[in-house]
């Protein structure tokens, strides 16, 4: 067990140990664990308050002392006071332990879509919700209200608090489809071509299989006779037909070409929460002939806790940079590709059937024959039929 | 302590109003309680000899250690052989 009060052990030197300790007691001194070592040399104990008269005693005496340690919580508490630094890191630890979870330092976002999280956190923070912000303070109602009320398209939105992390979980309202005002619409062809397949699931169908079809034509028609009444309503199917498209496609015969690797760099900037420290003096901005690399060190407290600060290296390498003629065989490749990539983004959904091309240098044109969807809706004005919307289906 | 009432009866009725009396107890065979002593004459693993008013007590055996000294007790402990009185010449009990 530890002593409260300091002690110092000691091991003293005379040639009459008996008369020794018998003086040292005398003085006032309190000894303990005298024990021999040999017939001149004992090891004790001694008070630490007493040894400075001790020491003095000993020295008057002629005995040889040597001092061989300290014990007691006093002993601890001088040794750990020779390690300032230690302590001062011992305290700011458990400063940190006690004050970080008492603030908010990650916020975090759950549950939105389309709505960007930069507008929420942006409104979030003038709500009281940032970093650094003090846990107790973040009000859950009052935040809801304010986001709700600054971001229209939010349906709900609750914030939580875990630890250092405040999870902001928001539902966006659902977006009904604009209907017009007539509801009646048709579905006409946005191109032409030869019918394949009709598959009408609302309206009556104008259209067959086999059928060639210009474009402007109804396909599927929002009218439908239903033997002495018109029903109107919103025409609803698929029509895939047979298409033809064309496509030239061109680049240029001189490119800029990577060369030879020249050096690199490194750069390093400081991400402090939304904040970025650049410990270098350019624009950040680059040429092409420049590869760029980035890596991100995160600080993260013993827990997983991580601190809202990163250090950004990023690894610059210069390549030489000039114009250079191009292989046509490799543009070929690079223009087909393109193609077909831009024709299939062009259909509303469908296939590429079949392609003859004629390619030539640095340019390709090409006749596609696509099956696709061309149904395309158009709305009708509202018409009279036998009184006003006369059989019109709401 | 009703141990102190005792030993303060005995050192009133000794007769002597010279001082306080040497006062030696055995605890068992492993630490003997020398009180009022006047300094250790010898100091050793099997012997110690500590000088009390009437002479000098002599306690001995093996693994002996002093392990506590003021100036009014001190405390020897490790396995007791034996304590005995040497008294100086002469004299009875004062």
């Amino acid at each position: 067990m530890v002593a409260v009060n300091e002690w110092t052990e000691l091991e003293v030197t005379s040639a009459d140990i008996p008369a020794a300790v018998s003086e040292y007691v005398r003085s006032g001194a309190e000894l303990a664990d005298i024990q021999e070592v040999d017939g001149l040399r004992i090891l004790v104990t001694v008070r630490s308050a007493d040894l400075p008269g001790l020491l003095a005693l000993a020295g008057k005496r002629g005995d040889g002392t040597k001092i061989l340690g300290r014990r007691g919580y006093a002993g601890i508490l001088r040794r750990l006071g020779r390690h300032p630094v230690l302590i001062i890191g011992v305290l700011f630890l458990l400063f940190l332990t006690a004050f970080l979870p008492t603030r908010v330092l990650f916020v975090e976002v759950r549950g939105n879509e389309n709505i960007p999280a930069r507008r929420i956190l942006e409104q979030a923070a003038q709500c009281g919700v940032y970093f650094g912000a003090d846990r107790g303070s973040v009000r859950s109602e009052r935040t809801k209200n304010a986001l709700l009320e600054a971001i229209p398209e939010l349906q709900w939105a609750g914030i939580n608090t875990q630890g250092c992390l405040a999870v902001i979980t928001v539902e966006e309202r659902q977006i009904q489809s604009r209907e017009p005002e007539s509801g009646i619409c048709s579905l006409v062809a946005s191109r032409d071509g030869v019918i394949r397949q009709v598959t009408a699931l609302r309206g009556t169908a104008l259209c067959a299989p086999g059928q060639s079809v210009r474009a402007g034509e109804v396909l599927i028609s929002g009218y439908t006779n239903c033997g002495g009444v018109l029903l109107a309503q919103g025409a609803e199917g698929e029509v895939f037909a047979e298409t033809r498209r064309s496509l030239r496609a061109v680049t240029g015969a001189q490119w800029v070409l990577r060369g030879d690797f020249q050096g690199s760099e490194t750069k390093i900037s400081l991400i402090l929460g939304k904040n970025r420290i650049n410990f270098y003096e350019d624009s950040g901005i680059l040429d092409a002939s420049c590869v760029k690399m980035y890596t991100e060190y995160y600080m993260t407290l013993p827990g997983g806790f991580r601190l809202p600060l990163v250090l950004n290296v990023e690894r610059r390498l210069y390549y030489g940079a000039a114009p250079g003629e191009v292989d046509p065989g490799r543009t070929d490749r690079i223009l087909e590709e393109g193609s077909e990539a831009y024709l299939l983004e062009q259909m509303i959904g469908g296939q590429i059937l079949e392609e003859a091309s004629v390619p030539g240098e640095y340019q390709r044109y090409t006749e596609y024959i696509c099956l696709e969807m061309i149904g395309q809706i158009r709305y009708e004005e509202n018409t009279e039929i036998y009184g006003e919307n006369y059989g019109t289906n709401r | 302590m009703e141990r102190d009432v005792i030993w303060k009866k005995f050192r009133n009725n000794s007769g002597s109003g010279a001082g306080p009396q040497p006062l030696v107890e055995l605890f068992g065979e492993r630490r003997v309680l020398l009180e009022h002593h006047q300094g250790v004459l010898a100091y050793g693993k099997q012997e110690v000899r500590i000088k009390v008013r009437y002479g000098q007590v002599r306690v001995w055996g093996t693994g002996l250690c002093l392990s506590r000294m003021t100036a009014e007790q001190l405390v020897v402990c490790g396995h007791i052989g034996g304590v005995e009185l040497l008294r100086n010449g002469g004299g009875g009990c004062e």
